[in-house]
This record gives C-alpha cells, structure tokens and sequence, in this order.
C-alpha cells in the first residue's frame, strides 16, 4: 500500500473522525469510480455507487480492516456494491454475464484503448487485468478482493496476457 | 504459442495503456468535495433513519402491549400517512416529533389523554 495512503488509514483508524476520512475518500474515489466505469452496466451510476462504498468503509473499516489488506478489501466492498446492484436492477442477469449489458456508459472508458483490449475478456479475466495494471495491486490483494485463490490469479492473469497478445497482434497486421 | 518475450512486451503495453486510462479518469478537487457531501449527507440520513426506527420499535413495543398488532399497525401507519411518510419505515429525525405528535392525537381519541401521555414520552 503507498505511504500516503497508509499514513491516512492510520491517522483516520486512530480517530474514527469525519474529518482524517477527507484525506483517504480523496485517494480512493477516483480509483473505486474508475473500477466501476470499467463495467457499462453501472458506469452511469458509479458516482453513486463509489459514495456508498465508500460509506461502508467509513463505517467499517474500523472493525474489520487490516492495514495490509485494506485496498484489497475496499475493493471487495465495491464489488459486491455492484453485485448487489445488478441483482436489484436486473435479476435476469447472470453475474458473470453483467459486464455484457450495454446499459450505461462512462466518458473516459468508452473507447478507451484499455477497453477495446480487455472488452473480450471474461469478467473475472478483466478484473484482473484492471486491478493488476490499472489499480498495481499485487497477486494477493487481486486474491482477497475477488475472493480466488492465488494460483487461480497468477494463471488467469498469464492466459489473459498470452489472449491480449494474440489481439494486439492482429491489430497490428490489420 | 506466446513465449515469454511476448508476454513481458505485452506486459509493458497494457500497463501504457492502464497508464492511460489512469490520466484519463482522474476527479477534480470541485467534484471530489461534491461527493464527499454527498456521501455525508447520506451518512447522516441514515443514521437518522435507523434512530428513528429504534424508537419506533419502542413506542410499537408499547402500544401492542394495550391496543394488540393489528391496532397497532393501524395507528402508526395513520399518524405515518399524516405527516406524509409513504410507510412508517420512511419516518427520518426531522418527521419523528410531528409523527408522534399525530400519534399522540390517535390513541388520545381512543384511550384518554393518560396512555396518550405515555406514547408521547416512550417515543422521546
């Protein structure tokens, strides 16, 4: 976890106050709301669903957070925020099948290069690809957020890089 | 068959691109501060929420004990409706004192001003 981050964990796990929040809801907003455009089917909402995330570690993350494991946990949170919310929205829709909705979109990712890559990805595949790259989480904070074992993390993760190669490639011969 | 070469060189081009999208998706100080208020004011409805449905339980727990469920039911979802609650569940803090007042006005037109009393006091 960077220091910054670290020092305000601390400082906000110490008081519980309102106010050593400010520094931590500023680092992580933008990294959960970026985890959520990456999903059309929430992305419309995901100011609305990074807020109520981030609710849930205010109130939370005091009872419940480790400091190695925080991101990875906050992360879970967002996740299973969006889970829930595509249940709600949409209970015909397999989990697994929620990043095929072509409900929503979010400016800054529809487009993108990054979503052209992993746009024919499995979503567990993607949320890989999106934490370990976009986030820079490690093999086991990937493991704790979509709750996989490591192995199962490390060998998705090779199989996704050895399928962006082969779409890199054709692009580049197109 | 990809060999590692490819990989590592595929490795470098995602992470440019995460890089990318990274610079991409940044959130202005004007709108970081929006959402913090947000959240806040959610925060503070809520908890207002769940105080008010604690004494609710309460004053609930005190009336069934005179009047029986359904009785009971009847009474809060009227003095809720007064006061333009959809359901009592929606009651929040600023609603609290004109819905028990109503009540209040409910079970004193039914059991006299004494029981009405007691509502009035088991719901502060």
């Amino acid at each position: 976890m960077p220091s910054d981050l670290a020092n305000s964990l601390s400082n906000f796990l110490c008081s519980g106050a309102e106010e050593d929040f400010a520094p931590l809801f500023e680092e992580l907003y933008p990294r959960i709301r970026r985890f959520f455009c990456t999903y059309p089917s929430v992305a419309e909402i995901s100011d609305e669903l990074t807020q109520d995330t981030l609710l849930i570690v205010f109130q939370r993350a005091k009872s419940v957070c480790r400091n190695e494991s925080f991101l990875a946990w906050t992360f879970k949170v967002a996740r299973n925020i969006m889970l829930q919310h595509v249940r709600k929205a949409h209970p015909e829709t397999q989990l697994g099948n929620c990043h095929l909705s072509t409900l929503g979109s979010c400016p800054f990712f529809e487009g993108s290069r990054l979503e052209d890559l992993i746009s024919p990805l499995d979503p567990v595949s993607r949320d890989i690809v999106v934490l370990r790259f976009v986030e820079e989480f490690s093999y086991a904070e990937i493991a704790e957020a979509l709750d996989l074992p490591i192995g199962t993390v490390k060998w998705k993760l090779f199989d996704a890089k050895a399928r962006l190669a082969h779409t890199l490639a054709r692009k580049e011969f197109a | 068959m990809t060999d590692d070469r490819d990989l590592s060189a595929i490795q470098a081009e995602i992470a440019e691109l995460a890089a990318e999208f990274r610079a991409r998706s940044q959130v202005s100080k004007e709108d970081l501060i929006a959402a913090f208020e947000r959240m806040r004011s959610k925060r503070i409805e809520k908890e207002s929420r769940s105080a008010t449905a604690g004494k609710l339980r309460l004053v609930r727990t005190f009336l069934v004990g005179i009047w029986g469920q359904p009785a009971t039911e009847n009474a809060i979802a009227l003095a809720a409706e007064r006061v333009h609650a959809v359901t009592p569940d929606d009651l929040c803090f600023e609603l609290w004192p004109k819905f028990l007042k109503q009540l209040q006005a409910v079970v004193g037109g039914v059991c006299g001003s004494a029981v009405a009393s007691l509502v009035w006091e088991s719901g502060q």
